[in-house]
């Protein structure tokens, strides 16, 4: 049963994804119904050094550069609309073959544009973003969930989570900070220079 | 507490864990617009989790102003200056409705056309179906409004097994035609 | 069917043959008898339900046809036509539409309430054939009446139209009364909207007339008529549609002839929140005047037989 995450809640996949190697992380929503500019929501990850910043520009693994560490993570493209079954976006990372110098991966969840078309989270239907084993055949149920409608409701950008190496394995953290201000805001922090 | 903005909700009994039941209130301002007073029509729509009206019993209008259930009634008359209200017990709302959502729209059977953009203000608040005191109130929903002629004010939902309240604000040009489109009622 | 300037119908004998009713209830006001030449009367609708500490009334909805069955009445009953039997309009062989509107029996005679006081109003289930966004349908002898739900009752506006060849030669009014008793009339040329023209709840358009239902609440009954503009007043072939704002669409035959100014097509009740509509298909015709008289609309105050004063 999939874990559903509240804001600053802390859970170890460890137990619930024991030896997870391959990693999905889904975002999930569904079409706007209204009037307006769809809502264009986006996951992206951030490669992380020791120093709890990127390597370079390429750690950024995003609907602009869809593969990072060469092919260890992979995204599989951009949904502007919402449109479809399932998670609409999903970034792929084989844990085995991420480079040993990148000891934390973070997961984020951003609306494109959101300031400049008035949206955040909470306007969105049903959007969620989760990290789940792409090995385990009944991982539609299982791994962990954030409803970012519920939590992160007036903001545009949120980081869901990291995975990060701890005693040769990889783990879990959960963090749901939500963020105003979209993508860019987030990311600076990591060592990103934006624009 | 702050106003709700577009987008916010609450979780209505962690403030009030007693809460049996709640009034929807609408306000709004048209500037003394009489086509625009008229006209502005509210709509409750109880939806079931396929988000589609439970059925055409479960909807509140001013010419059906009780659900099938009884759970949810519109007033002939609202009550302390907002211009129409919906009382809804929470405890005598059907399992199977997983959503209440609360609509304004503009009746287009006059012959004049308006807009929602042309509100001068337009805000929803929710209070405590016991005593009346007011629980939360939104921002104006009316900022950024244009074409729209129906409008989404807000939905009560279920959410781990508690009743919460989120404050939308976004609609459409189509009007009634959108909003019947949206949630399965039948015109 | 034959029609005389003076009223005297030579075809009654047939019609009553045909529309004989079985078990007619008692009637009020009393049925004319069948030689007088004046309009027929109608009586007024009285939807009293049965209240709870009162012995049970049955109040009969007749919309003029033959019943399939008589409907029991228990005594004491009052029982209102509509519409009354003689001139009578074309009968249906067979399916009745007169309904019994007291409570079924066993049913609670207090009506449900919820812990704050939430009630729904009494509802009756008219029985009668309704209509599907987007359909079309011809409302024909056999088949005249439909009923809107609440919601097609007040959504939007219910648009009459008439399609002719030659647009100009009818127009289409409608006359009616509010749920306060006000009876007036909305006809092109004459009074463009009505009853209040700041604050209209019927009024003439462009092909026909409309009328808001957000005020379906204000609405008791409407009469729909067309009104032939030639001087020697012919009415011209074609149909009226009706058309509601989800694309629901009733047709009603206009049929060629010779008027004597006036022609009643399509008669509305509110019932219970619901828009109960029937085409006439009445062959009778007349002035104006007394097609209102006719179906009901007694508190009109008349210029002459064409115009009323509004």
């Amino acid at each position: 049963m999939a874990v559903s995450l509240s804001k600053g809640g802390n859970i170890s996949l460890e137990k619930a994804a024991p030896g997870m190697t391959n990693a999905v992380i889904g975002l999930g929503w569904d079409p706007r119904t209204t009037d307006g500019a769809p809502f264009d929501l986006d996951a992206s990850v951030l490669l992380l050094g020791e120093s709890g910043k990127v390597r370079s520009d390429a750690d950024f693994v995003f609907y602009n550069n869809l593969t990072g560490d060469n092919g260890a993570v992979q995204h599989q493209g951009d949904n502007r609309t919402g449109e479809g079954e399932g998670d609409d976006e999903q970034i792929h990372v084989a844990l085995g073959q991420v480079s040993a110098d990148v000891q934390r991966i973070v997961v984020v969840a951003s609306i494109d544009q959101a300031d400049a078309r008035g949206q955040n989270f909470g306007q969105v239907a049903d959007a969620y973003i989760r990290v789940y084993d792409a090995d385990d055949p009944h991982n539609a149920t299982k791994g962990l969930r954030f409803d970012l409608g519920e939590d992160a409701s007036t903001e545009t950008a949120l980081i869901f989570g990291e995975l990060y190496r701890h005693g040769g394995e990889w783990k879990f953290r959960a963090i749901g900070q939500g963020y105003a201000g979209g993508l860019a805001n987030v990311i600076t922090q990591f060592g990103l220079q934006v624009g | 507490m702050s106003p709700m903005a577009k987008g916010a909700n609450i979780a209505l009994q962690r403030e009030l864990p007693d809460l049996s039941g709640v009034v929807f209130g609408v306000d709004w301002d048209t500037g003394g617009e009489r086509v625009l007073d008229d006209n502005l029509t509210l709509l409750t729509i109880l939806v079931g989790a396929d988000g589609m009206a439970l059925s055409p019993e479960h909807v509140v209008h001013f010419n059906q102003l009780v659900s099938a259930d009884l759970s949810t009634a519109q007033l002939q008359q609202a009550l302390g200056g907002d211009d129409e209200q919906v009382e809804v017990e929470l405890t005598g709302v059907p399992d199977d409705v997983a959503k209440v959502v609360f609509v304004l729209y503009l009746s287009e059977g006059s012959g004049s056309s308006r807009t929602l953009g042309q509100l001068k203000h337009l805000v929803v608040r929710l209070l405590n179906l016991d005593g009346g005191a007011s629980i939360i109130s939104s921002v104006d929903l009316a900022d950024g409004l244009s074409a729209e002629t129906a409008l989404k004010l807000a939905e009560l939902y279920r959410h781990s097994g508690q009743w919460k309240l989120r404050v939308l604000g976004m609609g459409y040009s189509s009007g009634l035609h959108g909003v019947a489109k949206e949630y399965g009622v039948p015109l | 069917m034959t029609r005389t300037p003076a009223g005297a119908r030579t075809d009654l004998p047939f019609l009553r043959g045909r529309s004989l009713r079985p078990a007619q209830q008692p009637s009020t006001p009393p049925v004319p008898g069948p030689t007088a030449a004046p309009p027929p009367t109608s009586a007024s609708l009285d939807l009293s339900a049965p209240a709870a500490a009162t012995p049970p009334t049955s109040s009969s909805l007749d919309l003029g046809a033959v019943p399939a069955a008589p409907p029991a009445t228990p005594p004491g009953g009052t029982s209102l036509d509509l519409f009354d039997d003689e001139p009578a309009a074309p009968q249906p062989p067979d399916g009745g539409t007169s309904l019994s509107l007291a409570a079924p029996s066993g049913a609670a005679a207090t009506p449900a309430r919820s812990p704050h006081g939430h009630t729904r109003p009494l509802r009756h289930d008219l029985g009668l054939p309704t209509i599907a966004a987007g359909e079309r349908r011809l409302l024909t002898e056999h088949e005249p009446v439909l009923e809107l739900t609440r919601m097609q009752s007040a959504a939007g506006a219910i648009e009459a139209k008439v399609a002719v060849s030659n647009p100009t030669e009818v127009v289409l009014g409608i006359v009616f009364e509010t749920a306060d008793g006000r009876e007036s009339l909305v006809l092109p040329g004459l009074s463009q909207q009505g009853p209040d023209p700041r604050r209209p709840i019927f009024r003439a358009t462009s092909g026909g007339v409309a009328v808001d239902l957000r005020r379906i609440t204000d609405i008791h009954r409407v009469l729909l008529f067309a009104v032939p503009t030639r001087p020697s007043k012919q009415m011209p072939g074609g149909t009226v549609t009706v058309t509601t704002y989800g694309g629901s669409r009733l047709e009603i035959p206009l049929v060629a002839g010779p008027t004597l100014g006036a022609q009643a097509l399509l008669s509305g009740y509110v019932v219970e929140g619901r828009l109960v509509l029937r085409a006439e298909h009445d062959p009778y015709s007349g002035t104006l005047q007394q097609v209102c008289a006719a179906y009901g609309y007694r508190e009109i105050s008349w210029r002459d037989p064409y115009t009323p004063l509004v």
